[in-house]
């Protein structure tokens, strides 16, 4: 693996709230052309990992590198410009605006006039299946299609690395199979590289090239989806000692 | 997947007029018709005023007109940007104090000491906002601080003795005023300005609106994380629509001050003031171009009709706002104008479900 093939890396990072380590020392790469999926119990610090790759949040200590270049002191918008998109746990739309112009404004950060912003929104509406809906409020969307117009919403940025924190969560199982190929579809058509949490394993296992578990903060286990699963380490930090012996 | 969904990679660039028009928001027919209606009574009134009014009404106008535009300033931040605050006597009283020190104490025609109120009122607005947003002061409090930015400058300048102090400036009328002393002998050319600066102020408006700048901005009012999240740089566009807000309402101030030839610590940086400049939009829709003006106009009758009808005691006046403001926030959020808009909305499900059966 050389430096090259890694497009997004985290080293030593480590995020303190008070006397709280939510994130101890995670080193973290995300390597070119790759499905990663970061998993692991509640409380596990994965959106709060999210969030210092996503400029959200600064860390304590370490640095994220896109690309080999330092961005660790880049607030949230200068990475999405960079390269890193996001999406939210619990969704955030713009409810009061169109779902068109909540994809197009995106589009504005690659430079876009408005018309072009527009157009480029439209196909990513209509590549995610919201093309019939552009003229809506974003607010009369269900859940299922807030889900998706964020994801057309962090495609507009055209990134390098999309941050996709349970997109699948709450979702019925249509739903959840929609989002899945939908994924699949991105990987075919764009180079992004995809960065999944995910709480569904059999969402994982279908989608994942490699997984990450972290555990109270730290990385547990990496490896692929069936190495991962089968240790005993992650069977312990989900089930508990008892399941894991047995 | 849909058909076109098959595509190449994201490296379109896109050509504009493909996207269906009724899919941009503000375009279909029946909100233009209403705007457009809305735009000719409008201006219908205000030229029967200056053809047909008494110099009392003429007088009023001029004043409804000033403020109905120095609100529609307050609504570029307070409506579009979110930002909502009760501190924009500050920005008046900068361009009214600048434009009365410079000309009554050192001869500086009016126009030049707009300009000067205006840059200093829009780095004011810049600096305080900038501070404000850097320290995440949002909301309720945010509307404080600016309070307390507005009063700050009330207590200086009621101790700075060359600004007359507690005194105030009385702004001299020259003999024979010219065009470059922003004086004029004629109550219908004040008048005439004041539309000329409320024209101005609604075209500001509208462009700063529909432009990337508007669409960024109301992506900030709606979610500033997920607005960060979408590349928007939101300090910098809070920033930004603040100094533009404050320059506007700067503008206003020397206006108001060549028009009234005087100006006071309380005329300029009261509370009162800074209430007065956002309650016209409140009442009016401060997200709608119109809405500060018609706003405004409503105010200035109802303060009128109530001096006539029903009492010349203030805390009338005062107490029926008081009302109108809770019945604006509570059932009409975007005033005037969203009355206008929900009505409309009515009569065509009415005429809709006519036509069906």
């Amino acid at each position: 693996m050389t430096e090259a093939d890694v497009v997004l890396r985290a080293v030593g990072v480590h995020v303190a709230f008070g006397g709280l380590r939510a994130v101890d020392n995670v080193d973290l790469e995300v390597r070119r052309g790759e499905l990663l999926a970061i998993v692991g119990p509640n409380g596990a610090g994965k959106t709060t990992l999210f969030n210092v790759l996503a400029g959200a949040l600064r860390p304590t200590k370490g640095s994220v590198l896109l690309d080999g270049e330092d961005i660790t002191r880049q607030p949230s918008h200068r990475r999405a410009k960079a390269g890193i998109s996001r999406t939210f746990q619990h969704v955030r739309p713009f409810l009061d605006e169109t779902v068109l112009r909540n994809v197009a404004v995106a589009a504005l950060a690659n430079g876009h006039r408005r018309a072009a912003a527009d157009t480029r929104a439209a196909e990513l509406l209509e590549r995610v299946g919201l093309g019939g809906r552009l003229g809506k409020r974003a607010g009369e969307l269900g859940l299922g299609e807030r889900k998706r117009l964020e994801l057309a919403r962090a495609l507009a940025l055209e990134p390098k690395v999309l941050l996709l924190d349970e997109v699948m969560a709450g979702l019925n199982p249509v739903e959840v199979q929609r989002i899945g190929e939908l994924l699949q579809e991105i990987r075919r058509v764009t180079s992004v590289n995809i960065v999944l949490i995910e709480h569904l394993l059999k969402v994982v296992h279908t989608l994942a090239d490699r997984v990450v578990v972290l555990d109270a903060g730290a990385v547990l286990v990496e490896g692929t989806p069936a190495a991962v699963f089968r240790d005993e380490r992650v069977i312990e930090a989900y089930l508990g000692r008892k399941y894991a012996a047995s | 997947m849909t058909s076109s969904s098959t595509g190449k990679p994201d490296t379109s660039t896109g050509k504009p007029g493909t996207v269906p028009v009724q899919a941009r928001p503000g375009r279909s027919g029946l909100n233009r018709t209403v705007k457009l209606v809305a735009g000719a009574l409008l201006a219908l009134v205000i030229v029967w005023i200056a053809a047909a009014g008494s110099n009392h009404l003429l007088g009023l106008a001029t004043v409804a007109l000033m403020f109905g535009a120095i609100s529609g300033a307050w609504a570029m931040a307070g409506g579009l940007g979110g930002l909502f605050s009760l501190g924009h006597a500050a920005f008046f009283g900068i361009g009214a104090y600048t434009t009365a020190f410079l000309f009554a104490g050192h001869g500086v025609s009016p126009w030049l000491g707009m300009v000067a109120g205006v840059v200093l009122a829009a780095v004011f607005g810049a600096c305080t906002t900038w501070l404000s947003v850097r320290f995440r002061v949002r909301g309720s409090y945010f509307a404080l601080v600016t309070l307390a930015w507005a009063e700050m400058l009330r207590v200086i300048v009621s101790n700075v003795t060359p600004l007359g102090r507690s005194n105030g400036i009385l702004v001299p009328y020259k003999a024979e005023p010219t065009f470059a002393d922003l004086q004029f002998s004629d109550p219908r050319a004040y008048y005439a300005l004041a539309v000329l600066y409320a024209v101005v102020v609604t075209v500001i408006f509208m462009v700063v609106k529909r432009t990337r700048f508007g669409w960024r901005l109301s992506a900030v009012r709606g979610d500033e994380d997920a607005a960060a999240a979408s590349g928007v740089d939101v300090r910098r566009v809070l920033v930004a629509v603040m100094a533009l807000s404050a320059a506007v309402t700067a503008a206003g101030g020397t206006l108001y001050v060549q028009y009234m030839q005087f100006i006071d610590p309380e005329l300029a940086f009261s509370p009162t003031v800074s209430i007065d400049i956002a309650i016209r939009a409140v009442i009016g829709g401060p997200m709608v171009a119109l809405g500060p003006l018609a706003g405004s106009g409503a105010m200035t009758t109802m303060t009128e009709w109530l001096k006539m009808s029903v009492s010349d005691s203030p805390a009338m006046n005062v107490l029926l706002f008081g009302v109108a403001v809770i019945l604006a926030g509570r059932y009409f959020r975007n005033g005037l104008a969203g009355i206008g808009a929900s009505a409309l909305q009515w009569i065509g499900r009415r005429k809709e479900r006519h036509d069906g059966s």
